[in-house]
Formats: structure tokens, C-alpha cells, sequence
């Protein structure tokens, strides 16, 4: 058996380089930190200094007071829950609808081999195109959710599909000489082997469902971050879109991290 | 074929029997034809090899014998009845362990059990006496990962015991090990089927492993596999008890049996 314990007492040649490894890794810190400040200070000297026009581009400190503006007029919270809401549901849908649908082909080939053409140019499709569609049939609300579910779901489905298809023949025909049927090669090998295309298929879809509900909210909403840009753009508070958009990166960071979070737990 | 060879008079069925067996594989590029008439019968509790060039349809003979697909004609029996399917009976050990890297070893052990609906606290008692047995008590709940080539191999052996199959099949089980675990493992695991009253059958291009491990070999042509010869393995110059694989590679006939086989298998070219 391979033996990777180390060794219990380093060597003087080991701390040294344990040494040089923390150094390395402060620097990449650092060197992170500046750039963040280099752009913030450049991005408040600019406007401030009729470089480039602060209408156009707004500045930190406007941002941090329209972000404490939002806060003060209480809607903020509002805003947030709503997008949140909105991403939540849709990413829970498409991910069930489209695990389903693909456990669905693998375990008929025959479906799979009818549907594929239509799957492929719907998932080429761009599904923004559709906004307008979802608008009519759905109204404002629905259309939300159909625009992000949408954008998620074919790509769930594709890529699940593609995951189950190249699971380890060896192991399906081991799982076959033990007995296995079709519902049982699912449950004992293609599922569990595939938790990490699930996983993979999960950190897409985060990103994929925020900007589904962020375009369906452009065309009709009253609330949500969405919303919010399309609003302030529209009575050119640009300190209210820069808000807006820096708590959308925020959340959608915080979601991926819940996600590597769970995959970390589920593939130990 | 005559009735003596095919066993088929005889009272108590042999243990496996192939009987004018044809096997063609169909796929859009088209036909192959990858066995081709074949007879022969094995005994219960013995140990037989099959050897052949690649693709001359060893596997397909497993696959068969396993139940995995259906002859295009003729027959396979097992105790005189057809082969419908897999059965509990009939374990398979593949040339990848195929261990499931997301279970332990004893998870791995009990797929088979879980699979067929077994007893499972019994299966899970039987399973840890048969993986201590092998020397892999220290490690029921280590995963793949963390074992040598060996110490895996000896876990998919396991897992297949744990089904308590009569007849074993191993398709090149050793092949993927570096020489020295192979020889190793290759007679550790001959002794464990051996102690055992398991019938074997074992797959390998490699005419010594055949040789060492066997009381019969068998040769097959190039495809479409044909039944070429049938050698006896025997070591009079060893004495009554056949001692274990490791010693009989050193006996006066084991040269001449390689020597043999091997003229055969280079005649076809
Ligand atoms: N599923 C399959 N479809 C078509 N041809 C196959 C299939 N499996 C095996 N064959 C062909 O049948 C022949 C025998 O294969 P196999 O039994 O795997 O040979 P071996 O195990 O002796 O190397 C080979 O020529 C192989 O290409
Ligand atoms: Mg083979």
C-alpha cells in the first residue's frame, strides 16, 4: 500500500520550504487586495477628477451612500428576497425537472434517440429570445420563472445525460452478472457514481437561474434586484445600479460557496 | 461431436457444458462472428484455463456462461439446465476489480447481496469473515483508494464469495497487476478457489498463469473462436498432491506444456 504520512519530525530543507510556501501564498493575498484598492481608488479619482463623467460611471463612495439609501427607504430586503426567491425556485425546478427528464433517456434509449434533435437546438436556442413569448403567456410573475428555468433546464438535462452515458461500462456489467436490472444499474452505479457531474451540473445552474430571473425581471417586475438596475438606470441614479449589481455578485458568490460547501460534503 | 465427450448420457449432469454453441455479434458496422461451434464440458470442482490470441472470443464465452447474452445457436447448461440469465450461482471477476470507489470495501463486498435482496445482516457477517479471511479485516472500511493493486483484487475476489457461488469466472483478473503481485496474488487466489471445491474457469493469454493455475487448458483458434485443443495438466514428477502454482512452474512437464501450447497458438499466425 502507498505510504503518504509524512514524516513526523521535518527536516530543517522541509520548514524552509513550509517557509517559502506561506510567503508565496501572503503574496497572492496581497497582490489580490491592491488590485481591489488600485480599481476602487482609480474608479473614485477618475469621476471625481473630470476624467470621465460621474453620471456615466458613479464612484464607491456614491455607491456605498446609495447602497445605505436603499437600506434607509427599507426596500432593499425586499428586493433581495424577491430575486432570491425567484432564483431558488427556479434552480430547484430545473434541477428536479432535469434530472428527471435525463434518468428518464438513459433509461429509455429509445426516447432519448427520438428527443435528441429537439434537445439539442433547444438548448442552442438562446432562451432570452423567449422573454417576450413568456411575457404574454405568463404575465409578469410567470414569465420570471419561465425565462430561468429555461436557461437552466436543457443544459441540466444535457449534461446529466452525457454524465450517466459515460459512466464505467466495467461496472455496469459488474453490476449485471450480480443481477442487476435497468433500475437497479441507476440506483447502484450511474447515480452514485455520478455525484460529481451533479455537482458540476449544480454550480452552472446558479449562475444560469440569477441571470434567467435578472433578464425576466428587466422586462416586468416591481421588485427584485433586477428590478432595481432597470429602475435606477431609468431616473440615472447609477449609484443605485452599481449597488444592485455588487450585491448580485455578492449573492451569487455566497450561492456558489453553499454549493462547494455541500459538494465537499457529498464526494468526501 | 460424440455423446461420450458431451457428457450428455451420463446420470449426473456435468457442471458446465457447451453444446454446438454459435456466437455473431450484429452492430451497425456489422456481423463478427465470435465463436464458432464450441464444445466442451467441465467438471464440478475443476479448475480450467482458457487461452487464445486477443478477440478470438474468450469473454464471449464468459459473458455466456454468465448469462450476460444468449447464444445465437446451440447451448449452454450449467448442471444440465440452460442458462437464462445471472444467476447468485455463477460469480464473475473482470480484468478491471471494478470496485465502486464510493463504497468501502465492505459496501463493495455487499452489492451483490443488496442487488439479489439477501439477508443482510447475514450477508454482512459472511462478508466480513470472508474479506478477514483474504487479510483485508484491518481494511472493511477503507475505501478503494486507499489499497495496493493486490489488496483490491482480493476485495473483488470477496465481493464475488459473498454471492457463495459454485462456479467462478475470471476473465484476465490478474492482467492489470505488476508482475510480482500478480504472481502472488494469481496463487493465493488459485489456492482460495481450490480450497474451496469452487469450478473455475480462468481467461488469460498468458500460457504460464494458464498453465500453473489449471487441471485442464483449453486453446481456441483466432476468431471465430474454435475449440482447438484440450491439454490435461498433470506434474506426475510432483507427486500425488498437485502442490501450489508457484511450485508447479518449476516441474519437468510445465516446459513442455508451455512449449506445446505455445507451438499451437503460434501456428495460427
Ligand atoms: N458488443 C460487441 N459488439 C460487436 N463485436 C464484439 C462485441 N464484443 C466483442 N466483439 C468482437 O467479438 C470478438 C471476440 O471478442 P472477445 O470475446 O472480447 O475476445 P477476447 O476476450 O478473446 O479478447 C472480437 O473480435 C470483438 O471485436
Ligand atoms: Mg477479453
Amino acid at each position: 500500500m502507498a505510504d503518504t504520512t509524512p514524516n513526523a519530525t521535518p527536516s530543517v530543507a522541509y520548514q524552509n520550504w513550509a517557509a517559502r510556501q506561506g510567503r508565496a501564498r501572503r503574496k497572492v493575498i496581497v497582490g489580490r487586495l491592491l488590485l481591489l484598492l488600485g480599481f476602487l481608488a482609480l474608479w473614485e479619482y477618475a469621476p471625481r477628477n473630470g476624467m470621465v463623467n460621474p453620471m456615466l460611471t458613479s464612484y464607491p463612495s456614491a455607491v456605498w451612500d446609495g447602497f445605505w439609501d436603499l437600506i434607509a427607504q427599507g426596500k432593499l430586503g425586499l428586493h433581495i428576497g424577491v430575486t432570491l426567491m425567484e432564483v431558488m425556485i427556479s434552480f430547484a425546478i430545473a434541477m428536479i425537472l432535469g434530472t428527471a427528464i435525463a434518468i428518464c433517456l438513459w433509461l429509455s434509449p429509445m426516447l432519448e434517440r427520438v428527443l435528441d434533435p429537439f434537445l439539442v437546438v433547444l438548448n442552442a436556442l438562446p432562451k432570452i429570445a423567449l422573454v417576450p413569448i413568456f411575457y404574454i403567456w405568463l404575465g409578469p410573475t410567470g414569465s420570471i420563472y419561465a425565462v430561468a428555468i429555461a436557461v437552466a433546464l436543457f443544459i441540466t438535462i444535457l449534461m446529466l445525460y452525457t454524465g450517466f452515458n459515460q459512466s464505467d461500462p466495467n461496472k455496469i456489467k459488474l453490476a449485471k452478472t450480480l443481477g442487476a436490472g435497468q433500475v437497479q444499474i441507476l440506483t447502484k452505479v450511474i447515480l452514485p457514481g455520478n455525484v460529481h457531474t451533479f455537482m458540476a451540473t449544480l454550480k452552472a445552474n446558479v449562475g444560469l437561474s440569477l441571470v434567467g430571473v435578472i433578464v425576466g425581471e428587466f422586462q416586468a417586475s416591481k421588485a427584485g434586484l433586477g428590478y432595481l438596475i432597470v429602475y435606477g438606470s431609468q431616473i440615472f441614479r447609477m449609484d443605485m445600479v452599481m449597488a444592485a449589481i455588487v450585491i448580485l455578485s455578492l449573492i451569487s458568490v455566497g450561492i456558489y460557496l453553499i454549493v462547494q460547501k455541500a459538494e465537499a460534503i457529498l464526494t468526501r | 461431436m460424440t455423446g461420450d465427450t458431451t457428457g450428455r448420457h451420463l446420470a449426473v449432469p456435468p457442471k458446465i457444458e457447451f453444446r454446438n454453441v454459435d456466437l455473431h455479434y450484429f452492430s451497425t458496422k456489422g456481423e463478427t462472428h465470435a465463436v464458432s461451434d464450441m464444445n466442451f464440458t467441465v467438471n464440478k470442482g475443476e479448475f480450467i484455463s482458457i487461452v487464445g490470441q486477443s478477440g478470438c472470443g474468450k469473454s464471449t464465452l464468459l459473458s455466456l456462461l454468465c448469462g450476460l447474452m444468449q447464444s445465437t445457436s446451440g447451448q449452454v447448461l450449467i448442471d444440465g439446465k440452460p442458462v437464462k440469465g445471472p444467476s447468485p450461482q455463477v460469480g464473475f471477476m473482470l480484468q478491471h476489480d471494478s470496485l465502486f470507489e464510493w463504497r468501502t470495501i465492505l459496501e463493495n463486498a455487499l452489492l451483490g447481496p443488496e442487488i439479489r435482496g439477501m439477508d443482510m445482516p447475514a450477508a454482512r457477517a459472511r462478508a466480513e469473515r470472508i474479506l478477514t479471511n483474504y487479510g483485508l479485516g484491518q481494511f472493511l472500511h477503507h475505501r478503494p483508494t486507499q489499497l495496493s493493486g493486490g489488496m483490491r483484487q482480493r476485495a473483488a475476489l470477496g465481493r464475488t464469495m459473498c454471492m457463495e457461488p459454485d462456479i467462478l469466472l475470471l476473465d484476465e483478473p490478474f492482467s492489470a497487476l505488476d508482475f510480482q503481485t500478480r504472481m502472488s496474488i494469481s496463487e493465493e487466489i488459485g489456492e482460495i478457489i481450490r480450497r474451496e471445491g469452487k469450478t473455475a474457469i480462468l481467461v488469460t493469454h498468458d500460457i504460464p498463469e494458464a498453465i500453473a493455475m489449471a487441471d485442464r487448458v483449453i486453446v481456441l483458434s483466432p476468431r471465430p473462436g474454435r475449440l482447438k485443443n484440450i491439454h490435461d495438466i498433470t506434474f506426475p514428477s510432483l507427486g500425488e498432491v498437485r502442490p501450489g502454482c508457484m511450485a508447479v512452474r518449476d516441474a519437468e512437464e510445465f516446459k513442455d506444456y508451455f512449449h506445446t501450447i505455445w507451438t499451437e497458438m503460434e501456428s495460427d499466425g
